[in-house]
């Protein structure tokens, strides 16, 4: 997928114009987070199922040659066929293999953040192959022709109006309104791609290694569909998605569908042991795992950063994020927003194309308070700031321009001589005397404009502090 | 196309460690426990089931309901043959599928079902070594499953943390029969709860270990469901609208 | 007893008000306040934007200038948390500096905590009429963990009525150079906090730490809306000076 990052600014004050999307952002506060925060305080040893998940993932992490390499032996094992893809350009090719070899015309896709990296639809477009995405969320942006706007509500940012359009344009008939009658609607559609479709397409919640096994978390049944009706099932999974054994299940599960949804477990857990063993009834012949590196390696490769491979993807960052929330998804540019993706959608698919992403937060913790592994976001953005700043990584990643530079220079030698910072405040105060009314200015030159665009500005007082400290004899 | 080698050796020089490597245990996770004790534990765990079982009944049926199962629950065989039916019944369904789970030797529901003029047909082929004649078989089950009004299957386990069925897919236990018909309807018989996810996820692992693990485990709790449309809650997307759990002892 | 203050730059330049009434309200309480007048900045505006050597530069000069003080009380949890918590990022690389970033953290307090944590005294006698909302600024609350010490003092205090805002812990959206670099984000982040303010129908609007109420502030005066903009030592301040007079 194309990555759009270096449009944030326009894109995500767009986004916070607009009426339509801030109240559908809104809906993620008001559900899903306080959902999350309702199901971490009805589950006991909450604090400690975090620290645990955390520190599986470390675990994992750290030895991921050694977990990878299991996974594939037992996946093998069970019958299955392993695909390690350094890039999103190799995963694709593999897939298309696979449905040419099967003949397939017919695709039918549960939900797969990594597919979206891949560009997979038009992939199989391009093929002639027809993908079909049956999550409810991801099949109304598959009609818009959008990519998703959250990891795990891809289309709440859609009106029902919108939905409306989109599926009487798939369905014809009457235009339907009502969630449940447009819910119906896709449900008789979809039915029909399941009953056909010769390949499924699905995504990993978790593989395990001990047991080659994958882990689907769904409310709505499509990823039963997926791994049940045809006759071949790929997983696609990006490199970091291993835990080790069957029995961390419980644990991954309990802090991934708390997070993501406030559920205790989704509708569906559905685990996946390779193809079909005969003599079972249905299921596929098939059973294909593509491993996907597509810059995770970036990620792993630096000690610090590596942090942001415990990710497991539950949307709890995007929901507690206040910038998120105004910005919107398609703002961040390419397939994971919010705080998340502002740390490694630059790592991942460099630095120089989402220069902005990692300054566009407040730093105010949210994010890190509610991730069920507790990634330290406000810290891996700082460091995201500090490598790009001065172009520290990589001089052409630069993201100051000179005038910053110069402040921060001239903020730095007021900041180590007392005399200077006072004699400064003193100076600074003077000037903003004559255009400042009753202490506060409305209007400041850029870059400083972009305050006085909706704020004032308070006029530095004419006595700081420390003159008033001194004057009142100390205290 | 991508080597495995390279890709392998892609993590360790990301890692910074060799090939070949010993890795250091950790307690965090439970691939380190000693796995010779893990049938002894599984063994345990399902004594425990057996001899907790009217707890554990009464705990996942109050779980269950709050996640959106209907419950139903019956003292005898006779009772949730005729639960079975008022079910069916009242839904006016026409055709039933169910499994070969043992439970309908104990709570026969085919006559009872037949007698109200519903078609009831077992989901399960004739296994062929000829493939093609197998897969046709598969295919023609396939279609039943997806035109049936209701599925009625019995159950592996039940998980009373969350209010879970589990179905182990076999012969003669399509993985359709509880998702692609618009109604499901589990039986669960006392003895088959588990307390959590933990008990379930060892089990889980000792088939694994004996080599009884099949192609898919299904965990199902309540009603198929979305939010995806102005988080607005809608039961009944891809599986099914209504869901009973009727419960026996 | 005596305390040293570290005031902050923003109070220092822009809200020296704050900086005086935290010297009354200690002072009340019995405590003697020292300032070293060599204090400038935690180095906390630069770490943010992505400057560290020059913020490692300020910081290490805090050092120095707070060395052997103890206790340290500043007036804002995002300074508070910068020495506390930050410094451990910012001297990851410089085991000595390090060690002695975090001997000085262990000392130092923000305003409200060391009055209720280290004093004890979550509950000043204080009283002042009227009714004043709570906004909960991120880094004290998130970084520093510091949650019910603020809502004690101010809960304590005698005929102010206390009214809970809608998402009273979301962002105001100040956040350093975010407020200049994202200012439509920023601005629609403030705006929504000043509506739930302003939906309290209270008659003040308490934060913490001056940045972020200078981002309310600014706001509030260019929308023009009624509720006072206060930081929680100007509102102490007042409640134990009527209290003193009224004794």
């Amino acid at each position: 997928m194309r990555v759009r990052s270096a449009e944030f600014k326009k894109r995500s004050a767009e986004t916070a114009r607009d009426p339509r999307r801030q109240a559908a952002l809104q809906m993620l506060y008001d559900g899903l987070h306080k959902g999350r925060i309702a199901a971490a305080a009805a589950t006991d040893n909450w604090e400690e199922l975090r620290v645990k998940g955390r520190a599986i993932k470390w675990h994992t992490i750290r030895n991921l040659d050694y977990y990878l390499e299991l996974l594939e032996e037992r996946v093998v094992a069970n019958g299955g066929k392993v695909y390690f893809a350094n890039d999103d350009a190799e995963a694709s090719e593999y897939v298309m293999g696979v449905a040419r070899a099967n003949d397939v015309k017919t695709v039918i896709k549960s939900k797969s953040m990594v597919s979206e990296e891949m560009g997979l639809n038009e992939a199989f477009e391009e093929a002639g192959i027809r993908p079909v995405e049956t999550d409810l969320g991801e099949y109304i942006i598959q009609l818009a022709n959008e990519p998703p706007y959250h990891l795990i509500a891809p289309a709440i940012h859609k009106t029902r109006e919108e939905i409306s359009d989109l599926i009487q344009q798939a369905a014809g008939g009457p235009r339907e309104e009502d969630p449940k009658d447009l819910t119906k609607t896709a449900r008789r559609l979809l039915r029909e791609e399941f009953r056909t479709a010769e390949m499924g397409v699905s995504g990993v919640n978790f593989a395990v290694a001990e047991t080659g096994s994958i882990a689907l978390v769904t409310n709505e049944g499509n990823g039963r569909m997926v791994t049940s009706a045809p006759r071949v099932h790929v997983a696609i999974m990006g490199m970091e998605k291993v835990i080790p054994s069957m029995q961390d299940l419980s644990t991954m599960l309990r802090i991934l569908i708390r997070s993501a949804t406030g559920q205790r477990i989704s509708s569906y857990v559905t685990i996946v042991n390779g193809p079909r063993k005969a003599p079972e009834e249905d299921g596929p012949d098939e059973f294909h795992l593509v491993i996907v590196n597509n810059g995770r390696e970036n990620l792993l490769k630096d000690p610090q950063l590596r942090e942001a491979l415990l990710c497991i993807r539950c949307g709890a960052c995007l929901n507690a994020c206040p910038v998120y929330r105004k910005a919107g998804g398609h703002a961040y540019g390419w397939v994971y927003p919010g705080p998340i993706g502002a740390v490694i959608t630059p790592v991942m698919s460099g630095k120089k194309r989402a220069k902005d992403l990692p300054f566009a937060s407040t730093l105010c913790g949210a994010c890190r308070e509610v991730c069920p592994v507790s990634i330290d976001l406000p810290t891996l953005l700082l460091r995201l700031r500090s490598d790009l700043a001065e172009g520290k990584a990589a001089p052409g990643e630069r993201s100051s321009v000179l005038m910053e530079r110069l402040s921060f220079k001239i903020w730095r030698f007021g900041m180590l001589h007392a005399s200077a910072f006072g004699l400064g405040g003193r100076i600074a105060s003077a000037g903003m005397w004559p255009i400042s009314r009753r202490g506060w200015l409305r209007r400041l030159p850029p870059p400083f404009s972009g305050w006085t665009s909706s704020r004032d500005f308070p006029r530095i007082a004419f006595r700081p502090f420390r003159a008033r400290f001194r004057s009142r004899g100390g205290g | 196309m991508a080597d495995r080698n390279e890709f392998l050796q892609m993590v360790r020089d990301s890692l910074g460690v060799a090939s070949g490597r010993v890795i250091e245990p950790d307690d965090a996770t439970a691939f380190f426990e000693d796995q010779s004790g893990v049938s002894d534990q599984a063994a345990a765990v399902r004594e425990h089931a057996d001899s907790s079982r009217a707890d554990l009944l009464d705990e996942m049926a109050d779980a269950a309901e709050e996640i959106g199962w209907v419950i139903h629950r019956s003292t005898s065989p006779e009772d949730a043959v005729a639960a079975v039916t008022e079910i069916c019944r009242s839904a006016g369904a026409k055709s039933v599928l169910r499994s070969t789970h043992d439970v309908f030797e104990r709570v026969p529901v085919d006559a009872a079902l037949s007698a109200e003029g519903m078609a009831v047909s077992i989901a399960t082929r004739e296994p062929s070594d000829d493939d093609a004649v197998d897969l046709e078989r598969r295919l023609e089950l396939r279609e039943r499953a997806f035109d049936t009004d209701v599925g009625i299957t019995g159950v592996d386990y039940a998980v009373a943390e969350t209010g879970t069925v589990v179905i182990n897919p076999r012969q003669g236990v399509s993985r359709l029969v509880s998702l692609t018909p618009p109604m499901h309807i589990a039986i669960l018989e006392a003895g088959q709860v588990l307390p959590s996810l933990d008990e379930l996820f060892l089990l889980a692992h000792d088939d694994f270990q004996k080599g009884a693990h099949r192609g898919m485990i299904n965990l199902i709790t309540g009603p198929s469901r979305t939010a995806d449309i102005e988080a607005n809650l809608v039961i009944g997307v891809h599986g099914p609208v209504e869901v009973h759990l009727v419960i026996v002892g | 007893m005596r305390v040293t203050l570290f005031v902050t730059c923003v109070v220092d330049q822009f809200y020296p008000e704050v900086g005086e009434s935290v010297v009354n309200v200690l002072g009340r309480q019995g405590i003697g306040v020292d300032f070293p007048a060599a204090q400038t900045c935690c180095g906390q505006p630069a770490f943010n934007a992505g400057f560290t050597d020059e913020a490692r530069a300020v910081a290490e000069r805090f050092l120095e200038v707070f060395e052997g003080a103890d206790p340290i009380v500043v007036p804002s949890g995002s300074c508070a948390a910068m020495v506390r918590n930050l410094y451990g990022e910012l001297f990851r690389d410089d085991p000595e500096l390090l060690q002695k970033a975090k001997a000085i953290g262990e000392r130092l307090y923000e305003f409200s905590e060391y009055l209720v944590d280290v004093l004890k005294r979550p509950d000043l006698a204080a009283s002042l009429d009227g009714s004043a909302t709570y906004h909960q600024c991120c880094h004290l609350l998130r970084e520093l963990g510091v949650d019910v010490q603020p809502k004690s003092l101010l809960g304590s205090i005698e005929g102010l009525e206390m009214r809970e805002m809608e998402q009273a812990e979301v962002c105001c959206g100040f956040g350093g150079t975010f407020a200049v670099k994202f200012p439509e984000l920023s601005t629609a982040m403030l705006n929504d906090k000043l509506d739930n303010a302003a939906a309290t129908g209270a008659d003040m609007l308490v934060a913490s730490d001056a940045t972020c109420l200078m981002h309310m502030e600014g706001g509030i005066r260019r929308r023009g809306d009624s509720i006072q903009p206060v930081h929680i030592a100007q509102l102490l301040d007042r409640a134990t000076a009527e209290q003193e007079s009224r004794v």
